[in-house]
This record gives structure tokens, C-alpha cells and sequence, in this order.
């Protein structure tokens, strides 16, 4: 069992943090986008980070903020001495790594920021880009906290930024659903018209450069309820997640949703590749066909489509690597729990395995993680009872390592169901891995350092608590899910607190430092300066 | 008789009957006009003035010809009282204030339906000062007498 020991000296109990400067350093920006890199491999360098296998039980928790919102879904990206996070009922806040405090907010971005921060550097500034999932995209000067331009993308009439855009060169890449999957709970409104899609944008301006539907056909009327209300299709097949990009190709990869509304098409439940300089489409690989399904089918409106498909969405997004053979595939992971291995330049498919039952909300939910070198495939289930899902098969969750060359478990961590459990504890999260490690959170609130080897848990730390604030808002712990933590530097920063779907809400920005003066394993409990976690 | 006379029972009982029908109306002209049925309604995430104009319609529908008439809804003609001037209780307000400034506070029941039920109170607590106006009465220049 894991020493936790509460220091209570450097979280302020009266008054807001203070900064010494509202000018944020604009060096060394990191991550390169919600895959951590655009490759997806959600993999950080020794480059990048000093954590790992052999350290992270040193971490402790520098400081914690207070979000607005009790359901925070956005990723941070740092530079030397600042985290830029959207905090969800406020914006874009650039908050110093010392302390916590704030150094400038942006209410500019919306109320409903929802995605990774991304960073465009130039020779002497450093640009924001950032998501809100309703009102499009906004870059913002790292510097100032000032709004340089917003965009939409026009082809869609009610598109929903959900997924973490993502940044190349000159060109930032926007995965678009539509907030019809929504609607469509409304027995009024006639579902659904929308596509999902794949847009470019000018990084400097915001003008559109071009947009990939990944539905080409035009919707038509299939049929009427409430006698009036028309019914269309086809519909669907969003982009809920990132696109990852594959340099040597020219190449994205990007997974899609369900059909919202039948005839079901080709495109939905599958995998992606986009020319990236033109958004001509190279292959598409469906992995469920027949996938009809909309909100209406879990009030039980009418516009739920007669035939229902389980909703396998690919939620988490593909990873490109080249495994420890020298061969590159594309590795995905969809909400049925299963994980699919593709060659690259046909979509052809190379091995799959199944390690979770799935569910509609994960199998597998927010993204995978690759350690090339040593040829894992890291895959956290979730396995959440949600929806349907083969009763026969038990849920499993917990963490997976599969070698990447053929898909065989190399080890399999699960997590502990019983009675009296804060929540599921499944890993819904997206996941992070380091030298000789894998890091999680788990909807039960836990935070879960893995052992590359053997998948022992060395680290971890239980979120599910109250905690004083830099902000003086109340920090209230609790599910993690969405994008799951961050790896930089000697930090760790975790979102704790989830209110979406059925997950336990709260609103916990956990700062997490290597200690300068490691605590030893038995120090009394209230021997330090900050709230602390030592190894198991 | 006085004017107010039992006059707010019967005017919250009428304005609970012209609640359900105004909406039940706007509802039924959504449907067959199917203006919030796709969506270019939800659009920039402002429905709501299709939603509010659905309330007026809805309101004109129920009550346009005994507005047109007599000075009543159909709550106000069940309950027995009329709409009449305030600087004049024997005359009927012109046509143009009772559909025109009025009927867009009526739109706030549909309102309500979505969400903006505050609307609705903002609207109708004023009903309990000594006058016994609520604000469209105040915005229109009218006040609620019993008939006859």
C-alpha cells in the first residue's frame, strides 16, 4: 500500500496565488499536439521528460487549481515556466508552473473549451490553437492571452469540435462530428443531415483550405414520424478524436463514429487516410458495418433508427509506429475493445486482438499508447456497463500491453472490481507512457504508474478528494477520463473530475513535481511541504 | 361590481389555460411547418427566436379572432374577463396592441418550455402589486376587467 502523505505549507489557505510576471516564457512548448506527438504515439522522449520507471514514485503534488466546470475535457500544453490549459466555464488559461497562479485568461475561446492546447511556434512568437466544441476554432498569442483570429468550418451546419485539432507546418487539421447526435433526442427534429469530416485550415489566417466529408452521398428523405417530421439519411460517421500524420506518407489517420441514421455507409466505424496537402481519400477500413445508432435511442425517441447498432465508435485516436522490425502500421482501438494493426498504405489489416468486452462508452475510449523501442502497445479498458455489449463475456479493466508486431498480451494489469467503489474503476481515460513506463487515470479517480516489463502498478495516487485551490475555488476530485494526464518535463499535470455521460464530476487540475529531496517511503504523514504521493 | 373584483384568481386561471394551449398551437405549427425540424434552426446555436416567434403564432392561432372580437383569449373568455384600455375601461385596446406588443410576451409560455421559465415569471409577478397589471399589460397600456 502506498505512503500518501498530505503537506499542507505550499498549498496557499488564504488568498490567490500570485504571479511575478503576466508574460509567459515562450520556450519550450510541449506537447506537439493531444498524440504528444503527430504521430499519436502518445509516447514521451527522455528528451522531453526526466520521469520514469525509476522515479515516478517521487512525484509529488505542487499545487492544484480549480476549474469552473465539473467537467473539464481539455489537454494542457506547457512551456519552461507556464501550463496552458481551457478551463472549461471560464477559457484559456496560462497558469505559472512555480505556483498555479494566473498569469492571463482568454474568455474569447468560449465557455466550452474541449480540446488539446496546440502550439505554432514562428521565429519570435508562439500561437495557442485551441477547440470549443461549439463555437470553432481560436489561435491566441501565447504571450498576451490575446484572440488573433477564430474560425469555423462552413461546410457543416451544426458541427461540433470535439476532437483535438492538430497542427503540421502551416496547416492545422480540424476533426469535425455534429451536434446532431444530440438533437436527435428531440422527438421534433428530423434526423440527421450532417457528415463528419476532416478539415484544413491556414494556420496563419483560419481560412479553410479544404474539408473531407466522410459521407460523399447527399441525404435524402427515408421516412417520417409524428406524420410530419421527415427523417433523413445517410448521416453520421463523426470524427470524435484527432487525426494522426504520418510525415514520410503525406498521410492522416483518422477514425469515425457510427451512421447517425440509416442507409448505414462505408465510412462510419472505420479508419481514415487522407492525402494531408489536399484531403483526397486513400483507403478507408470499416471494422463494424451496419452501425446505425443516435441519442434518440437512449431516451427511446423516435428518431433512434429501427435497426440500432451498438455504437462502436473509434474514439481514440490511430497511432502510426514502426515496430521493433522495422515494419510501420497503423494501431487502432474502437469502443467494441478490440485494437486492429494496418499497413499504412493499403488499410490492409495485419493482426487484431481483443482484450476488452466493450460497451458504448469503451473497450477502448480515448486513446492507446506506443513505446516503439520496446514494441509495446499499451491498451487501457475501460469495459464500463454501458449500452450493449456481449453479456457473456466478462468486463476487463485494466491495463493491457500487447507487442506490436503481432497483437499477442505480453502482460495484463487489472483493475480490482468490488463493492463500495467510488466508481468503475475502468481506464477510459487517454493514457501516457515514458521510459519504462505507462501512466493512467481511471474513472474510479486513481492515477496508475505501470511497469513497462511487467505491468507492476509502482505508482499511484488517489484523486478522490477536496482539495485547497491556487484559485480559492474548491477542487474537488473525482472520475478521470477525457485526455487523461501529461507527462513534461518533471511535472505531471491530471484533469481529475468527469460529469459527462454517466462518470462522477469534478474539477481538480493536479500538478504533480519530481521532488528535489525525495520523501523517504515511511516519512510521518504531515513531514513535508506538498500534498504527496511516494511509491507503492 | 368592482373591476378587480375576484379578478386574480380568475386571471392566473386563464392564463394557466392559455399556457397549455398556446404551446400545444406553436407546437402543432412546428410540426407542419417543420421550421425547427432540421438544422439550419440550431444554427450558431441561436433557435431562439424561431422558438419565440413559434410562441407568438401559436398565441395568434388560439386567440387572434377573439382578440379580433371581443378583447379575450380563450382562457379570458372561459373565465370571464377582457383585455380593455387602461385610460378607458369601456374601450377595446386596438388589434395591433394585443396581437403586436402582447402576443410577444405570449410567446414566453412556448419560452418556458425550453428552459426560460423565468421569462414567464418576470412576466406575471407584477400581477400581484395593488394594480393588478402584469408587464404586457404595462408594455400594451391595458388592464384585465371582469366582463360585464
Amino acid at each position: 500500500m502506498g505512503l500518501v502523505v498530505l503537506f499542507t505549507a505550499l498549498l496557499p489557505t488564504q488568498g490567490l496565488a500570485q504571479c511575478a510576471s503576466d508574460k509567459p516564457s515562450l520556450l519550450g512548448a510541449f506537447p506537439k499536439g493531444w498524440g504528444i506527438d503527430p504521430t499519436g504515439s502518445r509516447f514521451v522522449n527522455p528528451q522531453h521528460t526526466q520521469i520514469n520507471a525509476g522515479n515516478v514514485g517521487q512525484l509529488q503534488l505542487k499545487w492544484v487549481y480549480g476549474f469552473a466546470s465539473d467537467t473539464q475535457r481539455s489537454f494542457p500544453l506547457v512551456t519552461e515556466d507556464t501550463v496552458f490549459i481551457g478551463d472549461a466555464g471560464l477559457g484559456l488559461v496560462a497558469l505559472d508552473r512555480a505556483n498555479g497562479c494566473e498569469r492571463w485568461r482568454n474568455t474569447d475561446v468560449g465557455a466550452d473549451v474541449a480540446s488539446a492546447v496546440l502550439a505554432r511556434e514562428t521565429d519570435d512568437a508562439l500561437m495557442l490553437v485551441i477547440a470549443s466544441r461549439e463555437g470553432g476554432i481560436s489561435a491566441v498569442d501565447a504571450l498576451s492571452g490575446r484572440t488573433l483570429w477564430e474560425a469555423e468550418v462552413e461546410d457543416e451546419p451544426v458541427p461540433w469540435y470535439s476532437g483535438s485539432p492538430l497542427v503540421v507546418g502551416d496547416q492545422i487539421f480540424v476533426p469535425i462530428s455534429s451536434q446532431e447526435i444530440a438533437l436527435s433526442m428531440n422527438p421534433f427534429y428530423g434526423c440527421c443531415k450532417s457528415s463528419g469530416g476532416m478539415a484544413a485550415l491556414d494556420a496563419d489566417t483560419g481560412e479553410q483550405l479544404w474539408y473531407a466529408p466522410t459521407i460523399k452521398e447527399e441525404p435524402k428523405v427515408t421516412g417520417r414520424h409524428l406524420v410530419f417530421v421527415e427523417k433523413w439519411g445517410p448521416s453520421g460517421a463523426p470524427v470524435w478524436s484527432a487525426p494522426s500524420f504520418d510525415a514520410a506518407r503525406g498521410l492522416l489517420f483518422f477514425g469515425t463514429g457510427e451512421n447517425y441514421t440509416a442507409p448505414a455507409t462505408e465510412t462510419s466505424d472505420a479508419i481514415i487516410a487522407l492525402d494531408a496537402g489536399t484531403g483526397e481519400r486513400r483507403w478507408v477500413r470499416q471494422f463494424t458495418a451496419n452501425d446505425t445508432f443516435n441519442m434518440g435511442c437512449v431516451i427511446g425517441g423516435p428518431n433512434c433508427p429501427e435497426d440500432a447498432g451498438p455504437d462502436l465508435d473509434f474514439g481514440a485516436p490511430p497511432i502510426i509506429a514502426t515496430t521493433p522490425s522495422g515494419r510501420d502500421l497503423v494501431f487502432a482501438g474502437q469502443k467494441s475493445g478490440a485494437v486492429y494493426a494496418m499497413d499504412p498504405d493499403t488499410g490492409d489489416l495485419v493482426w487484431s486482438a481483443r482484450p476488452g468486452r466493450g460497451g458504448y462508452l469503451g473497450g477502448i475510449h480515448w486513446g492507446m499508447a506506443a513505446d516503439a523501442k520496446r514494441g509495446i502497445l499499451y491498451v487501457p479498458i475501460s469495459d464500463l456497463p454501458a449500452g450493449p455489449y456481449p453479456e457473456n463475456i466478462p468486463g476487463a479493466p485494466g491495463m493491457f500491453a500487447l507487442d506490436m508486431e503481432d497483437g499477442t498480451i505480453l502482460w495484463h494489469t487489472p483493475r480490482p472490481v468490488f463493492d463500495g467503489q467510488f466508481f468503475w474503476p475502468g481506464l477510459s481515460a487517454g493514457i501516457v507512457a515514458a521510459e519504462g513506463m505507462v501512466l493512467a487515470g481511471g474513472l474510479d479517480g486513481m492515477i496508475l504508474a505501470y511497469r513497462a516489463t511487467d505491468g507492476e502498478v509502482i505508482w499511484s495516487f488517489d484523486s478522490t478528494r477536496t482539495f485547497g485551490s491556487v484559485n480559492g475555488v474548491k477542487a474537488q476530485g473525482a472520475s478521470i477520463d477525457s485526455h487523461g494526464p501529461l507527462i513534461a518535463g518533471d511535472a505531471v499535470i491530471v484533469s481529475s473530475g468527469y460529469g459527462g455521460l454517466q462518470m462522477k464530476g469534478g474539477n481538480a487540475l493536479l500538478y504533480f513535481e519530481l521532488a528535489s529531496n525525495p520523501v523517504p517511503a515511511d516519512a510521518p504523514a504531515n513531514a513535508g511541504a506538498a500534498v504527496t504521493a511516494a511509491g507503492q | 361590481m368592482r373591476p378587480h373584483q375576484g379578478l386574480l384568481g380568475r386571471r392566473l386561471l386563464a392564463a394557466l389555460i392559455d399556457f397549455f394551449l398556446v404551446p400545444t398551437a406553436a407546437m402543432m405549427i412546428m410540426l407542419v411547418t417543420g421550421v425547427m425540424e432540421g438544422p439550419e434552426a440550431y444554427a450558431n446555436g441561436v433557435p431562439w427566436l424561431r422558438i419565440l416567434l413559434l410562441g407568438v403564432a401559436g398565441y395568434v392561432l388560439t386567440n387572434g379572432w377573439l382578440l379580433w372580437r371581443r378583447g379575450q383569449t380563450v382562457g379570458k373568455w372561459l373565465l370571464d374577463i377582457k383585455i380593455v384600455q387602461m385610460d378607458d375601461p369601456d374601450a377595446r385596446p386596438p388589434l395591433w396592441k394585443l396581437v403586436g406588443v402582447r402576443a410577444l410576451f405570449f410567446g414566453f409560455p412556448h419560452a418556458a418550455l425550453i428552459g426560460s421559465w423565468y421569462l414567464v415569471l418576470l412576466d406575471v409577478l407584477p400581477i400581484f402589486w395593488s394594480s393588478r397589471r402584469c408587464l404586457h399589460d404595462v408594455a400594451a397600456g391595458t388592464q384585465v376587467v371582469r366582463r360585464g
